[in-house]
């Protein structure tokens, strides 16, 4: 039977995967780009945060004196140094644990450009954002008034158009809102949700304070509006009658944008707050950078070179009979050292300031335990020939319709030139579905590979073979990344307690306002500085 | 020879696939619709598939020799179908009728082959091993195709240069065929001669692939296509016809021989001529070296900078004898410095200063572009001006694209100078526009350098008056963060073109 057959099966067998697989093979490189891929996973601030749980560093061996002591080199720490030296104090250290400043607006480059790890933009300041209009005046963004007394910004720094683009149905729409394929009662809905934001943005109490604005302080505090805290966001688009799952998929994702937090789990106060704080019209505008608000930390940073200290473990915050001191762990000396001041602000998280703050360890009230955190993933990619998909152009904010990612930002969008290359692309992830800590733990666990097949498969979805175009992919993991304005925290005790003086230990950090906006990391560096000011009997002109 | 006829079948399964693919993706990049035009041209194809089976059963005697003939003729039509479409497709209205019937011409001839193959070996094993086998080879084959095509022959070959090899190979298993069964055959060297024809004419199209590319073009151009290259840019192309040369990027046509004077006169005298000693001039864009021919119609002018972003332009037209020939040799005069750089991030980074400088950059069509046309850069622009300097900008046409054309009148007001709008007729363009950007008071000029064709002084102040379909608007400027130009611009265009 054999020699009448076409050829034997083992011959059949043999022959027909050599070709079978030759022609595999020789598909193989250019369909696996993504082990080409470079990359790494960056920061370290939760390994040193581990270190802080540890505990057991060994007692201080040399003392430094200074007037004031500032913990964290975030936005809050470096603004409060900001505000003491525009008050003419110059006698104050800042202490950083990692060995970069910024905090959530820490920034990174490569040979092409400037890129963020976080946060990446600041929205126009509104009239009630007085000190953010004065450090923008102070860093000449702000380049003063037009005739209509509104302030002018540079224009390299306003975010250039197109500034943001959605894939949904296979391509590109410009905006956010998912309006391809969208019915009469979704677009009718959308304006019935506008119409609503555009009133609470209009609306001010009886005593002139407008219903929601920024720093959240300045808010009205009217029963019926802090009571909205007690609702999620998806109950009062319920309540509303607002059941279009497209405005629900755009209202859930400005809710993870700027809180990491998903709808349901979102403060209603705080969610109208994102609509209806900020300017309406040509206000209604974003400031950005390459390095998003890094930026503002480079400028702050080169401003206060010699009063920063990186690489500093601060695990003890006390105060003493003449002031307070602050112990912390320089990692590479290997040795503890003492800060011995006047004050302190501690600009760290609460999940931090209660480890390291004695009397909030000592005591551990229970209103702490209440803030929560959302864990991130932000990644960024060295893109070559950036992919432009099918519809409308790159934006500067692109964002895939019904993903648990957020899309990414172009971090070279603000260049002057016509044609680039290379750029970097931000992707942002906030791991907002589900159990926090769980996510956390999953998420510091997780190699750098899945990080990268995760990534790519997201992306994909808007630019299938975006592997070939992937360079180098660095990600991030944020593991406390933005305090979660849960329902009833915004208004609730807790944080409310958390506000109360502890003498001359000044928490300062965007967690006392309940969400991580620029705004209010700012507004408490700033407040803090103007108290530490007051209690070492020190004239200054308050900005808040 | 078993082994010989096996890589036969897996040969022909990947060819006939690959023709199909071939229809599908040109079909997709010619008509757009990606999901219409390859599900048309795969159900055609398969149905005609179906025709050549049938067919199959027709062919009585000579099994053999009708087989290689079928190889021979499949080869032929299917590797030159690639070039027989894109040319075809400048006939737009019948391309569809010519892609459908080239489908089912190729689908029925590769329908005939497998029951051909049958029958052959039918005589020499069971039935059951051969359907299984040839079948199975056959499917094969398919995945093979379907995996080469996309991601070693489209990258490596193109899609022309793709067609004709898959072809070639068509026609080397008939010449195989023939070697094979050499000794059974009647009119051995008829078949043969039809196979080699077949060949030749294909190896022919694989060596003028390139230039078959640029014929393909010239389909889509009017005239003869002279110069078709592809730079990191743009696509440049070059057409010549008896009277006329044309320079076309990415398919938008920048100048015709006929009429470029009245249009690079209109853009460079008007402004340069109402100086009093202009020294230094800079020229954004115009790589062409067009605009530095007026420019150096001035000898009082002794530096001429020109920034334009494409090198394979400016070498272009620095090099090739019937370029310099139009623009006079302007960019290897002595007074000129190219510089291939991005016009915008040129002007930050320098400090030297001009007397006047051209904006004649491509219109704002695309976000990209549109950044050229904003307040920021004519601030900038106008830092890099003596005093008493001006510049002028290309502003598209102030009749078919009026709102756009006094948007950039707009915007180079509100950068802090004062606009002077006019316009010049240039036929092969239309009514078109310029607008001066001026430091001091502005005066039309009263004389005018030598040897121009078009511009004279008489005529000069007739052109900063306006008809009443092109009007001034009120409009609000340009910025960098509302590109309002680039949607004017759009929908303006988007009415006049189609």
């Amino acid at each position: 039977m054999g020699e009448d057959q076409l050829l034997t099966r083992r011959q059949f067998l043999g022959l027909a995967s050599a070709v079978g697989g030759g022609a595999l093979l020789g598909s193989c490189r250019p369909d696996s780009p993504r082990e080409a891929i470079t990359g790494a996973i960056m920061g370290q601030s939760h390994r040193l945060g581990h270190r802080l749980v540890q505990g057991g560093f060994p007692p201080p061996k040399r003392t430094i004196e200074t007037g004031v002591v500032i913990v964290g080199g975030g936005i809050a720490g470096l603004s409060a140094g900001w505000k003491l030296d525009r008050s003419g104090f110059k006698d104050f250290l800042i202490l950083e644990l990692e060995s970069r400043f910024g905090g959530n607006s820490r920034w990174g480059q490569n040979e092409f450009t400037r890129y963020p790890w976080a946060a990446h933009y600041i929205p126009f300041p509104t009239a009630e954002s007085a000190a953010v209009s004065e450090l923008l005046g102070d860093l000449g963004v702000e380049t003063g008034r037009g005739p209509d007394g509104k302030p002018r910004y540079d224009e390299r720094f306003v975010c250039f158009a197109p500034q943001e683009r959605l894939f949904i149905h296979g391509r590109w729409q410009e905006g956010i809102f998912p309006r391809l394929g969208a019915t009469a009662d979704d677009i009718g809905q959308l304006k019935a949700f506008d119409k609503a934001m555009a009133g609470y943005r209009r609306m001010k109490d009886a005593r002139g304070r407008r219903a929601f604005a920024l720093p959240m302080h300045l808010s009205s505090r009217r029963d019926d509006l802090l009571a909205l805290d007690r609702l999620s966001m998806a109950d009062w688009l319920k309540a509303q009658g607002l059941t279009s799952p497209r405005l629900r998929w755009y209202v859930d994702y400005a809710c993870r944008d700027d809180f990491g937090t998903i709808v349901e789990e979102t403060s209603a106060w705080a969610g109208i707050h994102y609509y209806a704080s900020r300017g309406e019209g040509a206000d209604d505008q974003v400031l950005t950078w390459p390095e998003g608000n890094g930026y503002v930390v480079d400028r702050l940073a080169g401003r206060l070179k010699t009063r920063l200290r990186a690489d500093a473990l601060v695990f003890d915050v006390e105060e003493t009979s003449s002031g307070v001191q602050a112990d912390c762990w320089d990692p590479a000396a290997g040795e503890s050292v003492r800060v011995r001041a006047k004050a302190a602000i501690v600009c760290v998280p609460m999940v931090v300031a209660r480890r390291v703050v004695a009397r909030l360890r000592r005591e551990d009230p229970p209103w702490i335990k209440a803030f929560s955190y959302a864990p991130w993933l932000v990644a960024n990619l060295t893109v070559e020939d950036p992919p432009e998909g099918k519809g409308f152009p790159t934006a500067w904010d692109n964002v895939i319709y019904d993903s648990e990612g957020l899309g990414y930002v172009v971090a070279t969008h603000q260049g002057l030139e016509r044609w680039r290359r290379e750029t970097v692309w931000t992707y942002y992830h906030p791991l907002a579905k589900g159990d926090a800590s769980q996510l956390r733990k999953a998420a510091l666990e997780r190699p750098w590979g899945e990080w990268r097949d995760i990534v790519l498969k997201d992306l994909s979805r808007a630019h299938p073979g975006v592997a070939r175009h992937v360079r180098r992919l660095d990600v991030m993991v944020l593991g406390h990344a933005m305090v979660k304005p849960a329902v009833g925290f915004m208004w609730g005790p807790e944080r409310l307690a958390s506000l109360k003086p502890l003498g001359r230990v000044f928490l300062a950090h965007s967690d006392l306002s309940g969400f991580s906006l620029f705004e209010e990391a700012q507004y408490h560096g700033v407040l803090a500085a103007q108290r530490a000011l007051s209690a070492l009997g020190r004239s200054f002109t308050p900005s808040v | 020879m078993k082994l010989a006829l096996f890589i036969s079948v897996f040969v022909i399964a990947t060819c006939g696939l690959v023709y199909e693919l071939i229809a599908g993706t040109l079909a997709s990049y010619l008509l757009g619709d990606t999901v219409l035009q390859f599900s048309t041209v795969i159900g055609a194809y398969l149905f005609a598939m179906g025709i050549g089976s049938y067919l199959s059963r027709y062919v009585g005697k000579g099994l053999v020799s009708r087989f290689i003939q079928v190889e021979a003729l499949v080869g032929l039509v299917g590797g030159s179908s690639a070039a027989l479409l894109s040319a075809a497709f400048a006939q737009a209205a019948g391309f569809r009728v010519i892609l459908y019937a080239v489908v089912i011409v190729i689908g029925t001839l590769v329908g005939l082959e497998i029951p051909l193959i049958i029958r052959i070996l039918q005589d020499r094993l069971a039935l059951k091993d051969l359907v299984a086998q040839v079948l199975a080879l056959d499917y094969i084959g398919a995945l093979v195709a379907s995996l080469l095509f996309p991601l070693v022959l489209m990258p490596r070959l193109g899609l022309l240069r793709t067609s004709f090899a898959i072809g070639l190979a068509n026609t080397l298993v008939a010449l195989w065929a023939l070697r094979i069964f050499r000794d059974e055959l009647p009119k051995r060297s008829w078949l043969g001669a039809q196979c080699l024809a077949s060949a030749g004419a294909l190896l022919l199209g694989l060596a003028l692939s390139s230039h078959l590319g640029a014929w393909a073009d010239s389909s889509i151009y009017a005239d003869e296509v002279i110069l078709s290259r592809t730079s990191s840019y743009q696509k440049i192309v070059l057409t010549k016809s008896k009277h006329d040369v044309r320079l076309f990027l990415n398919g938008h046509l920048q100048f015709s021989s006929l009429d470029e004077h009245r249009y690079h006169e209109g853009l460079v005298h008007p402004g340069l001529a109402s100086l009093p000693a202009p020294r230094d001039v800079l020229i954004l864009g115009g790589g062409d070296g067009l605009a530095a021919r007026e420019v150096l119609k001035y000898p009082g002018v002794e530096r001429v900078v020109l920034v334009d972003l494409d090198p394979a332009v400016t070498r272009l037209f620095a090099a090739n004898q019937a370029l310099t020939q139009l623009n006079g040799g302007s960019l290897s005069s002595p007074k000129l410095t190219v510089v291939n750089a991005d016009a915008f991030a040129w002007l930050e980074a320098g400090t030297d200063f001009f007397d006047f400088a051209v904006v004649d950059l491509p219109d704002p069509s695309s976000y990209s572009v549109g950044k050229l046309y904003t307040t920021s850069f004519y601030a900038l622009l106008k830092r890099r001006l003596r005093p008493g300097g001006l510049f002028v900008v290309q502003a598209t046409s102030p009749l078919f694209a009026r709102k756009s054309f006094w948007c950039i009148d707009a915007t180079v007001n509100a950068a802090g100078l004062r606009s002077v709008p006019y316009h010049v007729y240039v036929p092969s363009f239309g009514e078109w526009g310029f607008v001066l950007g001026t430091t001091g008071p502005y005066k039309p000029p009263r004389t005018l350098p030598p040897g121009l064709r078009y511009l004279t002084a008489q005529i000069l102040p007739s052109q900063f008056i306006f008809s009443r379909d092109m009007e001034r608007l009120a409009s609000e400027p340009n910025r960098l963060n509302t590109q309002v130009l680039v949607h004017l611009y759009e929908s303006e265009w988007e009415k006049i073109n189609f």
